[in-house]
């Protein structure tokens, strides 16, 4: 909200103050400001001119060439306005001026053969308005020469304050003022209310009726007769018109006046559209239809408040009026309508018709309920001044729920108990007295605070030492650097997360964040149903993901369009799944946390020396069997699929630790893939990491080392394509003692004149614990395992056995 | 000159220049000259056609004997010459290391991680939440009142009546309270969600720490003294501090953390808005009310609770503009910051 400080000085003496201090000040104590304004800043050179001579252009029908003096010097300027004529008091800008619709400097101009040495200006030109059909006329008293900011008195400083739901009494400038003088130590001090009322009765006038006591506890009215609806005064409009308010008229500006002095919404109608001089305040019947003042049909429930006349409603009770009773040109009399609205009932109206106005944001926050009548007579003290309204004598004050003032006890050991450092009783009773706070002191040292009743946030003894802390001032708290230690009795392990994310990115993997929310054909990815935002940003972003795959492929898809083809990402996020068709518990979804592995392009970066080949299901493969090595799990074995079926994939290898299924290598499916453009063969990986958490570890124990040498013999062999290294490696063992160490593929070679067959070179590794192995005994287990072999599965060798 | 006597011719001379042979370059001379293909050993082999049959053997014999001898003193007499690398690798050393692949972990998972260790340190350890909430654990329990415009702060997505996608990282204070008894000391990193649009400046994920502290006679000061070591840890020794009043439904007081600006010292400059301070966290002691809702007695226990913004923090660390970037997952991003 804007705060001006011009507007401001009327309630409080900040004239020795800079607007820094100021700011400090109110940043310091919890009104903090967000941007500071000085209005006027950019009319510098704009000044109060007098056209003394104005002719037509001598070369175009439109254009006039008029003299303007600035009072010592005379300047020859052609000017397009319809409206210019001699003697006019105007806005003149000098060649050089900065025109501040434009940023530019105004330059000397010929116009039409003519030289123009400045700019009579509009409304529009200055930005002080929209108009720009003609020039602005100053009143024929304005001082030649004087600028124009003076003039008007435009110079203003403005301050936006960010202000916290908790504090709607500084939604104003009194309420600004008196934060200012409890922090400065200052007096701050409230308009005098004073006019003069015609003999006519307002109890003869107008009747109000409260159907809804409890969303309308208090609900006062004046009313003033005979006003001249005109345009307001400047300075009303300076003020306005500086903190973002539009002017309209001097009944309307004036509200919205009091408005931003007290903080008390106001509304006024015009009286002549009150039928049967009755207000009542009741609720809508649900389903009715109401038309408010920016024209648009609102549908109406049972709980809204409503103000009524005798035969229609007239307005939604504090957040907007109606179209019906609102004030024009031709209004006479005027009803003000000052009131403490219940601020859940508001908030609710609010929320639901998603109208949101200076006045419900008031009233929802909580106003001060002791100011109702208050706001009510400065209004009618301003109309009578400003639209020569005559006051009707007496108020209504309708206040069946008399609300009460909260008392609250503080006591002292708390304030210290809570802060970590003293601060003295006469200190506390003194803060708490300068925030309006009523405070009686106990015999036990404990003090019975009354809140204030625009301090509707004050509710507890919490509340209380905050408002200490904020005016002793944050800063002067003492920092204690002290912590006290309760030893864990639980050991604290490096998080699995943080190890995973370490040893992935020493694979060389680079990791990704990507956003849950996604649109519902991407949120999906197998069979799993996504969860649905209710009220989404957009479609796009209206699901949350089952799975981080789609969300990977499509980092691949865009780095893709920048010539980036080898990618090697991993991400680690909640995917979260329904059970079901309904959704009102947490028994009716799945969130789980999960680890996505994605691989494209080559399988390592290219270099001069090594060929590097694409990525395929077997990188991804060890990947994750060396990740799960390094985690210490145990037992990992893989079951591949064809998945023809499938959108997604075209092969899945399941993943089990022991007998948990904890998730799935993918070859992603070429036509899936093509969908993002993608055309190189991405690779996926998805883990549940809850899962995987849960496990048991292997607990690593020493095992001794042999002393003896390892010997190594390979052997070549072709055999059937469908025969799989598991089953060879499972007969070679099955075939050998345990003096067999190791086994593993290192060649493997196919072609099309191999017929069906492939041939395979396999390192086997001997070791004894007892001795150095001879040539003979492991020839002899040799034999062994290829005869078995050529038994079993029919291979040929390829070559004799090798030595290496 | 028979042809043994040849042998022995060559044996002798080659043996004498071995003597001789001081650097790489004679020893290379050498090999040439006897041991080349076309140097006198093989000159002698070429000759074996033509010796006489009776001695044809023993010539073979004593010649591979020679041959072998020379290559055997050679290679001793190479292997003792210390040796340029190059010439062993026998490849060009400024052609570019064969690296392997190098990762890289998300700015926001390094700045978390930084964050995480200092708190660490100061004995807080990491608890968790989902980030599908109630809402009961992301308002009400936290003193948001139903119908209360503190639940306008944040826009809130909803999934069903009760349920939403957590606004804050506070709801793991009232799980974890829930479970717990005190004393407790945690902090829980997680993403949150904002019904907000996506700009430049805000985005409808990001990530938060929570950090709570419970135990009797914890105070005010005491939260000032935790996030000033904090900040001196994460900024630096010569970082000022400041705390503004706030508010937060859950704490109270409430307090802004400010820093001065780690770009232009607290001179003023576009980031810090000339300002010279930056916001980087909310704060306050734990609201009397949230511990009744955990069934904490608010008389005997005290608490502190911060919440930092993590992508605000890694944005203003690494001076960049637009939130965005950071879930683009650009690699020419990402490769930058391949720090652990």
């Amino acid at each position: 909200m804007k705060i001006s400080l011009n507007w401001l000085k009327n309630y409080i003496d900040i004239s020795n103050l800079t607007v820094e201090e100021i700011e400090k000040s109110l940043t310091m104590s919890g009104l903090e400001v967000e941007s500071i304004e000085r209005i006027g800043e950019s009319l510098q050179g704009f000044i109060v001119g007098e056209v003394t001579s104005r002719e037509a252009h001598p070369n175009a029908d439109k254009l006039s060439l008029c003299e303007v003096s600035n009072g010592t010097e005379v300047f020859q300027v052609v000017c397009g306005a319809p409206n210019v004529a001699e003697g006019q008091k105007i806005v003149f800008a000098r060649v050089g001026t900065i025109m501040p619709e434009t940023g530019e400097k105004l330059k000397k101009v010929k116009i039409r053969g003519v030289e123009s040495h400045g700019m009579i200006c509009s409304e529009k030109e200055l930005q002080l308005g929209d108009d720009h059909t003609g020039i602005v006329v100053l009143s024929s008293d304005a001082s030649v020469g004087k600028s124009l900011v003076e003039h008007l008195n435009l110079s203003d400083t403005v301050l936006e304050l960010g202000i916290t739901p908790n504090r709607p009494d500084a939604l104003s400038h009194i309420g600004v003022a008196r934060e200012l003088s409890a922090i400065l130590k200052k007096k701050y001090c409230l308009p005098k209310i004073d006019f003069d009322e015609v003999d006519e009765k307002i109890e003869d006038l107008l009747k109000v009726e409260i159907e809804n006591e409890i969303d309308s506890p208090r609900y006062c009215a004046k009313y003033v007769k005979n006003v001249k609806i005109k345009e307001s005064p400047q300075w009303l409009k300076n003020y306005l018109n500086n903190i973002g308010i539009r002017p309209i008229n001097n009944v309307v500006d004036i509200s919205n006046f009091v408005m931003m002095e007290y903080g008390q919404p106001l509304h006024t109608f015009d009286a002549k559209l009150i039928e049967g001089r009755k207000i009542i305040i009741k609720n809508a019947s649900e389903g009715e239809r109401f038309i408010t003042l920016d024209e648009k049909e609102r549908i109406l429930t049972n709980d809204t408040l409503m103000i009524c006349d005798e035969n229609r409603k007239i307005a939604i009770a504090g957040v907007m009026g109606g179209e019906n009773s609102e004030i024009s040109e031709s209004t006479k009399d005027v009803i003000i309508e000052s009131a403490y609205f219940n601020p859940k009932s508001i908030r609710k109206t609010s929320k639901r018709l998603g109208l949101s106005t200076e006045s419900s944001y008031r009233f929802e926050r909580g106003v001060d309920f002791n100011n109702t009548l208050n706001a009510a007579l400065r209004a009618a003290q301003l109309i009578s001044e400003l639209a020569d309204g005559e006051i009707v004598s007496g108020d209504i004050d309708e206040y069946p729920n008399k609300l009460e003032s909260k008392e609250i006890e503080l006591r002292i050991k708390r304030v210290t108990n809570y802060l970590g450092f003293e601060i003295s009783r006469d200190k506390i009773c003194e803060i708490l007295e300068s925030l309006g706070f009523e405070v009686r002191k106990q015999n036990g040292g404990e003090l019975i605070c009354t809140v204030p009743s625009f301090r509707p946030d004050v509710e507890g003894e919490a509340d209380l030492i905050e408002e200490i802390a904020r005016i002793y001032g944050y800063d002067n708290i003492p920092l204690d650097s002290r912590i006290s230690f309760n030893i864990s009795t639980e050991r604290i392990f490096t998080e699995q997360e943080y190890s995973l994310r370490e040893i992935l990115t020493g694979f060389g993997l680079s990791e990704v964040i990507n956003n849950t929310l996604l649109n519902e054909s991407d949120a999906i990815f197998n069979s799993k149903v996504p969860m649905k935002i209710l009220n989404p940003i957009s479609q796009e972003l209206s699901h949350l993901r089952t799975s981080l795959i789609p969300c990977l492929v499509k980092n691949v898809s865009s780095n893709n369009k920048f010539s980036e083809f080898d990618l090697s990402f991993y991400e680690i996020g909640n995917c979260v799944s329904l059970l079901g068709a309904s959704l009102e518990s947490f028994n009716d979804f799945v969130e789980s946390r999960n680890l996505a592995i994605c691989l494209t392009g080559l399988a390592k970066s290219e270099n001069w020396k090594e060929k590097s080949e694409k990525v395929n299901l077997l990188h991804l493969k060890g990947l994750t069997e060396a990740l799960f090595e390094k985690i210490s799990l145990d037992k990992v074995s893989f079951t591949s699929y064809n998945n023809l079926e499938n959108i997604f994939y075209s092969i899945e290898i399941k993943v089990f630790i022991d007998a948990t299924y904890i998730g799935s290598l993918y070859q992603l499916d070429e036509a899936y893939l093509q969908k993002f453009d993608i055309e190189n063969p991405v690779i996926a990986a998805e883990f549940n990491l809850d899962l995987i958490k849960s496990l048991p570890k292997r607990t690593e124990t020493f095992k001794s080392v042999s002393n003896f040498p390892k010997v190594n013999r390979d052997i070549s062999f072709y055999v059937a394509d469908n025969i799989s290294f598991r089953e060879i490696e499972a007969k070679i063992y099955s075939l050998s003692d345990k003096l067999l160490i190791n086994t593993f593929p290192f060649d493997l070679y196919r072609d099309e004149k191999l017929a069906g067959k492939k041939s395979i070179a396999i390192r086997l590794e001997f070791q004894s614990y007892e001795k150095t192995l001879t040539t003979e005994e492991i020839e002899k287990k040799l034999d062994k395992i290829v005869k078995g072999l050529e038994k079993e599965f029919n291979i040929q060798l390829r070559s004799s056995i090798n030595e290496s | 000159m028979n042809y043994l006597e040849l042998i022995q011719k060559t044996a002798e001379n080659a043996r004498n220049d071995l003597g001789e042979i001081r650097t790489p370059q004679s020893a290379e001379d050498f090999r040439i000259k006897y041991l080349g293909r076309k140097g006198k050993i093989s000159d002698l082999f070429e000759k074996i056609s033509a010796v006489p049959k009776e001695i044809k053997s023993q010539f073979g014999r004593e010649l591979n004997s020679l041959k072998k001898e020379l290559e055997a003193r050679y290679e001793d007499i190479i292997e003792k010459f210390p040796k340029s690398k190059s010439t062993v690798l026998g490849e060009d050393l400024t052609l570019p290391g064969l690296k392997p692949n190098i990762g890289s972990k998300h700015i926001v998972t390094q700045t978390l991680n930084e964050i995480k260790e200092i708190f660490k340190n100061f004995g807080f350890i990491t608890a968790e939440g989902p980030e599908v909430e109630s809402d009961y654990y992301n308002f009400s329990a936290l003193n948001f009142p139903e119908d209360h415009p503190a639940r306008d702060m944040q826009d809130t997505f909803f999934v069903s009546k009760d349920l939403l996608l957590r606004t804050h990282t506070s709801p793991v204070q009232i799980r974890y309270m829930e479970k717990h008894p005190p004393p407790i000391r945690i902090i829980a990193p997680g993403r949150v969600f904002r019904n907000e649009a996506v700009s430049a400046r805000s985005h409808c994920i990001f990530h938060q720490v929570e950090g709570l502290y419970v135990d009797r006679k914890v105070t005010f000061a005491e939260l000032k003294g935790t996030l000033f070591n904090f900040a001196k840890l994460f900024y630096g020794s010569d970082v000022s501090i400041r705390f503004r009043p706030s508010f937060f439904p859950f704490t109270e007081p409430s307090a802004e953390m400010d820093v001065s600006c780690v770009l232009c010292r607290g001179k003023g400059c576009r980031v810090c808005k000339y300002s010279g301070w930056l916001e980087i966290l909310g704060c306050g002691m734990v609201d009397p009310n949230v511990f009744k809702s955990v069934d904490y007695d608010p008389e005997e226990f005290t608490g502190y609770a911060f919440g930092i913004g993590i992508e605000r923090i890694a944005m203003l660390k690494y001076g960049i503009d637009d939130i965005r970037i950071l879930f683009d997952n650009d690699i020419r991003f990402l490769k930058q910051f391949t720090r652990i």
